[in-house]
């Protein structure tokens, strides 16, 4: 209980307090009773969400006898500050990480090939990819009022690639590096805008965190065990916790709570649902109906991203009204709507590059393209290599001005 | 396993080397490096230094003087740190009979650049090969941290499009280039130089004792790279307008001076012959620039100084056709074009006797007007050519401007008379113009003060580029 009170007590303290002053004098603000309570100043530990999930899921694991206490101190502390991990995960559980640190990792070139590889591709995600994306993104977001529907769309769409290069993307280079020295880490994203459905994109998405909740919040409050409403009650709650875990701003708690309502409906009609197609003689697994259903789920994700991005909750809600009301086909051919922040160059050179990434995950799903890479001759494998090094140093985004943060940093 | 990691980075320190190309800024170094790529492992003499050496030694005069393959490897505010690689390079890839290094207060020290001073270092570091002495200069003079921006793919990355694909370096039309001499046919105003002094006025004052520890290392570094290959060596210091009115600027150049002669090695400072070699303003491009005029006079006199002092062997039947100086001295034999009866009418209205036309090695051709040693005045001149719709579609836009009848004119409003060398007894004035066509077809030039005497007219040249 100590350990739970300290930990969620420090998680409380740095991430909500502010949060909750506010709140606070707003509500009662609105009876017209002005209280003076000023914020406190805190700056946020870099990751904290993420060691603190990371030594709660310990505490709590060890309270249920599920694992060993820490063979020693040092073992211990390796695990919850593991370097790779410690700012923007995967949150490991003590099961999987702990008992690595127990043991003598040798060198492996096999293994240190393949973590190099996956931190390429963690780099071409982040540098090529999602820093590209949010320079485009950053100038429509940061002046909603001087764009259009068009561009809001296409904001969006590009925000949904730029978070997702930009926090897989570290979680290659988290997986990679950890390779390299022998270590193991959990698979954090599985290909998710291919999902057919919000369960399933969940399924996918910083699948630590899904688990992390549904082992730690969903399961104590009794799952899917106890009854129909309960269980979209639970489910609900889930995803307005992990919305607040995101940040403490309304717009996160909005993000979380449409991902709740829409994951109670898939729910709600998921059983009916099957009967429904094979009335109509579709199939699942139908080209057709998994292009229609991918697209929805990207397009209902993406509304989501609107209020994840946004920088207030006026912002987010003229984007999807601009999304809904304010385009016309005249401005698909309009070339300001792709040169916003860049030239036309670095927007084909982004939209190559999301295409080699998709084309990329999406033959990863079927087989290991590591393991295919590994059949062909020398030459082809280090021509391979050359291409994706020099890609990322022409074609990526760095230098001193114009470094950027991991955007789950903040979290 | 260890071998394939060297190897793997060795290549991609090869991709490197090979996209740096790519990704180079416009500059003029460029022009000069790529221009000595064709040259290089024949050279005898080389010049070093900043563009107080690219705009005052010219190759042309030690070629056609000493008969020795020459080249000028100045760049903008190089400093001698910046050109030690740069040096070693040279030295490594000829057999070189002497070398000239231009020195001055300013190329010594490469201590606290300011941001402008160390982004000219770029177009040298640039185009210099990679080597363990290019990384330490570039590390002192960008501090270690910043040494992969060593690398122009890494530091450019962001401008690929802009870098990726461009044109070469191009001298403009009134730029006199040749093997890394630069300096442009024009002379400067009393304004320039009211303002010039006004900046000067601003600089520090105080006057040196002594040079600096580094400054003389670095002398010690140069002098070192030309020894152990037992290269003649000496040290010059190109001619500044202003010498006469900077006294920390003398201060400096007599500690130099003291340096490398107590080293022993030749010295000459060139600010103390301007009377002897008959340097007037007229000479100057700018206050610290010679312009072709007074560079001819100080390469004649330090080619006239070689030859004197050292016994370097000459080279036989080389044949310089390129070099106008080369050409003068062969009475014009190997000039693309030749008009020397030119008639009565010209000659007087005029004052040209005759007018030879030659390929240069920059993009280009050069016309050389010669002229009687009378008082007549500025003439203006007219030329114009054809090319054909393939070379419209390559190179128009970076070489001509286009007429209404789709030819290339180009007037040139004087034939001035100040600006005239003065070269084996006859004067001349030089125009360049830029022409990498294969075909120049119908060419006419025209000259007097209505542009309405003709030279010649529907010439056509071939050539290949």
């Amino acid at each position: 209980m100590i350990s739970l009170f300290v930990n969620l007590g420090f998680l409380v303290y740095f991430k909500y307090a502010n949060f909750f002053i506010e709140s606070f004098v707003d509500s009662f603000s609105l009876f017209g009773i002005a209280l003076e309570i000023s914020t406190l100043e805190i700056i946020l530990p870099v990751g904290i969400s993420f060691y603190t999930f990371q030594t709660l899921s310990y505490t709590i694991d060890l309270y249920r006898k599920k694992i060993e206490p820490a063979k020693d101190v040092i073992s211990f502390f390796a695990f919850v500050s593991f370097f790779p991990q410690l700012v923007a995960g995967p949150i490991e559980r003590a099961s999987h990480l702990l008992p690595q640190f127990y043991i003598k990792h040798k060198f492996d070139y096999s293994l240190v090939k393949s973590g190099l590889l996956l931190m390429a591709y963690g780099l071409f995600k982040k540098m090529v990819v999602a820093d590209r994306a949010a320079v485009y993104v950053n100038s429509v977001y940061n002046n909603v009022e001087d764009h259009n529907g068009l561009s809001y769309l296409y904001a969006t769409v590009l925000f949904a690639f730029q978070i997702y290069c930009d926090f897989s993307g570290y979680s290659d280079i988290a997986i990679g590096a950890s390779r390299t020295m022998g270590f193991d880490l959990m698979k954090n994203f599985d290909a998710p805008y291919f999902s057919k459905s919000l369960t399933e994109f969940w399924r996918r998405w910083h699948i630590s965190l899904s688990t992390w909740f549904r082992d730690y919040v969903y399961i104590p409050l009794g799952g899917s065990r106890k009854g129909k409403y309960r269980t979209y009650f639970n489910l609900f709650l889930v995803f307005l916790v992990s919305g607040l875990w995101h940040g403490a701003a309304w717009t996160f708690i909005i993000w979380g709570a449409l991902h709740g309502i829409v994951l109670v409906f898939e729910k709600a009609i998921y059983k009916s649902k099957e009967p429904f197609f094979k009335r109509l003689g579709l199939s699942n697994e139908n080209l057709s109906n998994r292009m229609f259903f991918g697209t929805l789920t990207f397009f209902i994700v993406c509304l989501g991203w609107v209020f994840f991005r946004a920088n207030g909750l006026d912002d987010a809600l003229t984007v999807t009204q601009g999304i809904f009301t304010d385009i016309s086909v005249n401005e698909i051919f309009a070339i300001e709507n792709y040169t916003i922040g860049f030239n036309i160059n670095e927007f084909k050179i982004l939209m190559l590059s999301i295409l080699l990434m998709l084309t990329f995950e999406a033959y990863y799903k079927r087989r290991s393209v590591i393991n295919r890479l590994n059949k062909q001759s020398v030459i082809a494998r280090w021509s391979f290599y050359l291409i994706v090094v020099m890609y990322i140093a022409i074609f990526g985004i760095y230098g001193e001005t114009t470094t950027k943060e991991f955007i789950y940093f903040q979290f | 396993m260890v071998l394939k990691v060297v190897l793997f980075l060795l290549l991609v320190l090869n991709m490197l080397f090979y996209s740096d190309s790519y990704f180079r800024e416009d500059k003029i170094f460029n022009l000069t490096k790529d221009s000595y790529r064709d040259r290089q492992s024949d050279l005898d003499l080389a010049i070093f230094g900043s563009s107080h050496a690219y705009s005052t030694y010219d190759p042309r005069i030690f070629e056609t003087e000493l008969n020795l393959h020459s080249f000028n490897f100045g760049g903008s505010a190089q400093r001698l740190l910046t050109g030690l690689p740069l040096m070693e390079e040279v030295v490594g890839k000829n057999e070189l009979k002497i070398a000239v290094v231009d020195i001055f207060d300013m190329s010594v020290q490469h201590d606290s650049l300011g941001e402008n001073s160390r982004m000219l270092q770029l177009q040298t570091f640039d185009n210099t090969e990679f080597s363990f002495t290019k990384v330490k200069s570039f590390s002192t003079i960008f501090s270690f941290k910043k040494l992969l921006d060593i690398f122009p793919t890494l530091r450019n990355h962001g401008s690929w499009f802009e870098l990726v694909g461009k044109s070469p370096h191009i001298p403009k039309d009134d730029a006199d280039f040749y093997k890394g001499y630069v300096s442009k046919f024009e002379s400067f105003d009393s304004q320039t130089w009211e303002r010039f002094l006004t900046k000067v006025a601003k600089r520090k004052k105080e006057i040196p004792k002594a040079l600096a520890k580094s400054e003389s290392k670095i002398i010690d570094k140069v002098i070192s790279v030309f020894q152990s290959k037992g290269i003649p060596l000496i040290f010059v210091n190109a001619p500044s307008y202003n010498y006469q009115h900077d006294k920390r600027y003398q201060a400096y150049q007599h500690l130099i001076g003291d340096y490398v002669v107590s080293q022993g090695f030749d010295y000459i400072d060139y600010n103390l012959l301007t009377d002897k070699i008959g340097l007037k303003k007229a000479d100057f491009k700018d206050p610290n620039h010679l312009n072709p005029k007074g560079a001819l006079k100080v390469s004649a006199h330090l080619s006239d100084f070689i030859k004197r002092n050292y016994s370097i062997p000459n080279r036989e039947n080389i044949e310089f056709d390129q070099n106008r100086y080369d050409l003068i001295s062969e009475n014009f034999k190997n000039s693309t074009l030749k008009f020397e009866d030119l008639g009565e009418q010209i000659s007087s209205k005029a004052n040209i006797n005759a007018v030879y036309v030659f390929k240069t090695s920059s993009y280009g051709y050069e016309l050389v007007f010669r002229q009687s040693d009378s008082d007549v005045n500025n003439v203006h001149v007219k030329l114009k050519f054809g090319i054909d719709d393939e070379d419209k579609k390559k190179h128009l836009e970076m070489f001509g401007e286009q007429s209404m009848d789709g030819n290339i004119v180009k007037h040139y409003p004087f034939l001035r008379r100040d600006q005239s060398i003065l070269y084996k007894g006859s004067r001349y004035s030089i125009y360049q113009f830029r022409a990498p066509y294969d075909n120049i077809m119908d060419m006419e030039l025209y000259v007097g003060p209505k542009r309405d005497l003709k030279i010649f007219d529907s010439i056509n040249i071939k050539q290949k580029n």
